[in-house]
């Protein structure tokens, strides 16, 4: 029998969607060891990269960190494929749909700041919808609605100041920015 | 003073109309759910299905089989919580009561609801 030889070449962008998905990954967990105040709210802070990530690389390399780090966070922390799993899998894609259409808002009226709350509002418009399509399929929903979305307001805008305030502070990164 | 100009400085002129349209968003959604009036029932569904309809006057407490174990309910007063679930985060548990219509309690690991819906013309046996 030939001996076959399965040979993976890791490329530059690997490595670097490794190390950001890394960084998300450290994010999620370290969140989910905080207190909530408000049941199921969290500040979203793997947000923080992923949004970098879209900034400085493009929304394939963002894609790819979300879902590693969906994947990856979900492990540790012991919820893959349970009902939790999939709301923040729903959520993961209505965001990376939201950004999707994101990135050719005109750079000069619109900020980090405006992506980062409008990718927070699509975030729980995902879960909220799949958790009414699934879980509790009335308008029984709706009552959390006003709750989640001022998280995702206040989140959003926090996140969005760091992202912004981050790409300013380096220049040079930004510099390979895939933003269009 | 610094500090808001710093952060004004990180702001581009399309920021300030999606915070505001979310601000308005999120104040919109809070005045609708004020204006929810008290409910009367309690529909409470364990893996989807509907296994109990309880009037929100009555006293009582129950226990609801779903996927990881009981959930314990209780309805005092108009009013109705949770006080015992096998979930993990014990979010519906931390809810506290609900009342209004339209309000919902989500037990999501045990797979158990709590919801009281919305009061529907159809239904209403004191105005034709």
């Amino acid at each position: 029998m030939p001996k076959r030889e399965i040979i993976l070449p890791i490329a530059a962008e690997d490595r670097r969607i490794a190390k950001l998905a890394a960084i998300a990954i450290g994010l999620t967990l370290a969140e989910a060891a905080l207190p909530s105040p408000i049941p199921g709210v969290k500040p979203g802070l793997a947000n923080i990269v992923i949004l970098l990530v879209l900034l400085q690389h493009g929304l394939k390399a963002a894609a790819s960190v979300s879902v590693i780090r969906l994947l990856a966070g979900s492990l540790l922390l012991g919820s893959f494929l349970s009902p939790g799993f999939w709301l923040a899998a729903s959520g993961a894609a209505a965001s990376l749909l939201m950004l999707s259409i994101l990135q050719y808002l005109p750079e000069k009226f619109f900020g980090p700041v405006s992506l980062s709350i409008l990718t927070a509002f699509a975030h729980i418009s995902g879960q909220l919808a799949l958790a009414w399509a699934w879980l509790l399929p009335s308008t029984g929903i709706l009552a959390l609605l006003p709750f989640f979305a001022l998280a995702a307001l206040i989140f959003g805008t926090v996140n969005g100041l760091i992202v912004t305030r981050l790409i300013a502070g380096k220049p040079d990164m930004g510099a390979q920015s895939a933003h269009v | 003073m610094k500090r808001v100009r710093d952060i004004a400085m990180l702001l581009r002129p399309g920021d300030y109309v999606v915070l505001l349209l979310g601000l308005l968003l999120v104040a919109m959604l809070f005045s609708a759910r004020l204006q929810n009036p008290p409910g009367q029932m309690l529909v409470v569904r364990a893996k989807g299905q509907v296994v109990a309809e309880l009037p929100l006057h009555m006293q009582r407490t129950l226990s609801i089989a779903g996927t990881l174990g009981n959930s314990l309910i209780e309805i005092v007063d108009g009013r109705a919580r949770v006080i015992g679930d096998p979930g993990p985060r014990q979010i519906c548990v931390k809810q506290g009561w609900i009342s209004r219509a339209g309000d919902a309690l989500l037990c999501l690991a045990n797979q158990v609801t709590l919801e009281i819906p919305g009061q529907s013309a159809g239904y209403d046996s004191l105005n034709y």
